[in-house]
């Protein structure tokens, strides 16, 4: 099995880092998404993992041996490619076998591998067509059957779906994901996507600038993110961040936001005058009953724009602060879609503490230490 | 953009220049000498026959001159073709340093004169002992087409995909077998391109072929038609025969590869 390790990669084009002191270990099984947004580093580092780029630093472990060496061809893992970059002069079926052939496995074995990725893919009757004359969705089969066929241990996907329009993204990634059930094969998953990557991930990697951000189980990634990176990036619409003034009394620090003190998480450095807050849309909450109770904070608020979805309606609002001069905040809210909300109107919004996320407004890294163990923090 | 009329009177001038020259030397080879030296002259043989073709198989050994011509020109193209091939690989798509600068020596490498080089060739061919032979010939058309073909190569390189190759280094190919088995059939239009050139330059050549190989046995067409002139004879019709000869498999070999000089080979491979 693919029990893959990554140990303090590097890897730079010129005087560019692309990717820096990345850790990574991969049980075998697993399906990881490395997430983040364009030109991160994400589809380097799965590069490196296949062989066509060389890291220039650290180690690729492969189930107990170091591969940085190998060529692609020995490494025995798999490419899905953003753009299919299938054989565009030979048939599906002969792109298919391609691999095998290349490989010396006899003819009657390819055929029989060949049909059976056909079959499991809904292949079977394009098998004599040309890439040209297959549709989207149709060529990205091919590419991934062409990976199902060889059998690589590990399995490694750039970007596969983003050239598809939504309808069929959504029914390929449920295709990815069955196949993973299925296959239980070590695969490892490149998105900008964030719900691909909350969707199919065991675990989930947030890239940014090159480093691993955060780690962890998608629920980790969406509940306690560690950065306001990861805060901002995971979630539609994003968690909404606001950077609130501090006033310190007795080494205490209380923030202040909409005229209400707010007792923030116990800060050491003592000469910090702001603090970033973070709330996820779907934590404010009209008039709910549900936080009776619970401790929470009371805002008031003014409706700037409405955005049904039906079953939800995303709401931007801006809150009011007792006088003119301070700083004005807007965040979105997003409410069930029954509750009517119409522009201009005034509302009340309850968030409960338990539910606010604190940040240090310099470095962005998360205070709240309730799950900081279960968030895997490397930046 | 030139208007319609000019365009067609322009395309007119372009064809007439171009296929002028091959139709009268067409029409003289069914002429008599008579026929030829009469004025005014005739446009159309007034005797058509085969006379000067059966003189120009006779008087000089012609069949062997096309065979001489035909294995210089295909064995150089195919020398070409595995040179330029890697060349053009190398530039495309290794890192290499100093790669500017590569393909500006390329270039200049083409601009030379021929005659220029014409005594430093005699010497080393001389020195390896390959005068008179096929050699003599191969090495240095070799050479000559190598710039240009693997400027085109390099071009139709480029236009593969690097993630297709990427895909068949994956999938097990080395890098060399990626560039077999994947680059080259998809760069095919490219590869017919560069095979017509370089054959087209082997089989023209007249300069070289003259100084380095002129021994009876292993002439090549251009420097075998001129033995058909005599002291103080110019037999025009059988010279022009000995050319139709000369220019028909060369026409043949384009108009069968131009088939093939087919665009759009690597539509579907990738998303666009």
């Amino acid at each position: 099995m693919a029990k893959l390790s990554l140990q303090r990669l590097g890897k730079r084009f010129a005087q560019t880092v692309i990717l820096k002191e990345i850790d990574l270990d991969i049980a075998s099984g697993e399906f990881i998404v490395l997430v983040g947004p364009s030109g991160c580093g994400k589809s380097t580092l799965l590069r490196i993992l296949a062989g066509l780029e060389e890291a220039d630093e650290g180690q690729v472990i492969l189930d107990g041996r170091s591969i940085n060496r190998l060529p692609p061809r020995e490494r025995n893992m798999a490419l899905v490619f953003q753009d299919y970059a299938l054989y565009p002069h030979k048939t599906v079926y002969d792109n298919l076998a391609f691999g095998l052939s290349i490989r010396g496995t006899q003819k009657h074995e390819i055929q029989q591998k060949v049909h059976a990725a056909a079959d499991l893919l809904q292949l079977t009757g394009l098998l004599q067509r040309k890439p040209a004359a297959l549709s989207g969705g149709q060529r990205q089969r091919v590419a991934i059957g062409r990976a199902l066929v060889r059998e690589a241990q590990l399995f490694l996907f750039d970007e596969p779906l983003s050239n598809l329009d939504a309808k069929l993204r959504t029914e390929m990634r449920m295709e990815i994901k069955r196949l993973h059930q299925r296959l239980g094969k070590t695969m490892i998953y490149v998105t900008h996507d964030q719900v691909e990557a909350m969707t199919l991930a065991d675990r989930i990697a947030v890239i940014n600038h090159g480093r691993i951000e955060q780690l962890g189980t998608p629920a980790e990634i969406y509940q306690f993110p560690a950065t306001t990176f990861v805060a901002g990036f995971m979630g539609a619409p994003p968690m909404n961040l606001l950077t609130l003034p501090l006033q310190w009394s007795a080494g205490n620090a209380t923030a202040f936001i909409a005229g209400q003190a707010l007792p923030t998480h116990p800060l050491e450095n003592t000469s910090e005058k702001e603090i970033t807050l973070g709330i996820r849309p779907e934590h404010l909450r009209i008039n709910d009953s549900t936080l009776n109770g619970q401790p929470g904070l009371l805002l008031n608020a003014a409706v700037e724009l409405v955005e049904p979805l039906g079953s939800e309606t995303i709401a931007t609002l801006r809150l009011e602060q007792p006088t003119a001069n301070l700083e004005q905040y807007t965040v979105q809210a997003r409410f069930p879609g029954n509750q009517s909300i119409s522009n201009g109107q005034n509302l009340q919004v309850h968030v409960a503490y338990a539910n606010l996320h604190w940040f240090d407004s310099n470095s962005g890294i998360r205070l709240t230490t309730s799950q900081a163990s279960s968030a895997e923090q490397v930046a | 953009m030139l208007k319609l009329p000019l365009r067609w009177i322009a395309a007119a001038v372009l064809l007439i220049n171009g296929f002028f020259p091959a139709l009268w030397i067409l029409l003289t080879s069914f002429k008599s000498d008579i026929e030829l030296a009469q004025t005014p002259i005739t446009w159309l043989p007034q005797n058509p026959g085969l006379s000067n073709y059966i003189h120009a198989f006779s008087d000089q050994p012609l069949l062997l001159f096309l065979g001489n011509s035909f294995a210089v020109a295909l064995l150089s193209t195919l020398l070409t073709l595995f040179a330029a091939t890697g060349a053009a690989y190398a530039l495309t798509r290794l890192h290499l340093r100093h790669r500017g600068l590569i393909l500006t020596l390329l270039v200049a490498v083409a601009m030379f004169p021929p005659a220029t080089l014409l005594v430093p060739l005699f010497e080393i061919m001389r020195g390896l002992g390959l005068i008179n032979t096929y050699g003599a010939l191969i090495l240095p058309y070799a050479v000559q087409s190598l710039p240009v073909c693997t400027l085109v190569l390099a071009s139709f390189f480029q236009q593969v995909p690097k993630d297709i190759e990427n895909a068949a280094m994956l999938d097990g190919c080395t890098r060399l077998q990626a560039l077999y088995r994947i680059v080259l059939p998809l760069s095919a239009p490219g590869v017919f391109t560069a095979s017509i050139l370089a054959f087209v330059n082997s089989w023209d050549e007249f300069l070289l072929a003259l100084t380095l190989n002129a021994a009876p046995g292993s002439r090549t067409l251009p420097v075998g038609i001129m033995l058909y002139q005599g002291e103080f004879t110019f037999p025009w019709p059988v010279i022009s025969a000995a050319l139709v000869v000369a220019i028909v498999p060369l026409a043949i070999l384009i108009i069968v590869f131009q088939e093939r000089v087919i665009s759009g080979l690597t539509t579907g491979g990738i998303k666009g």
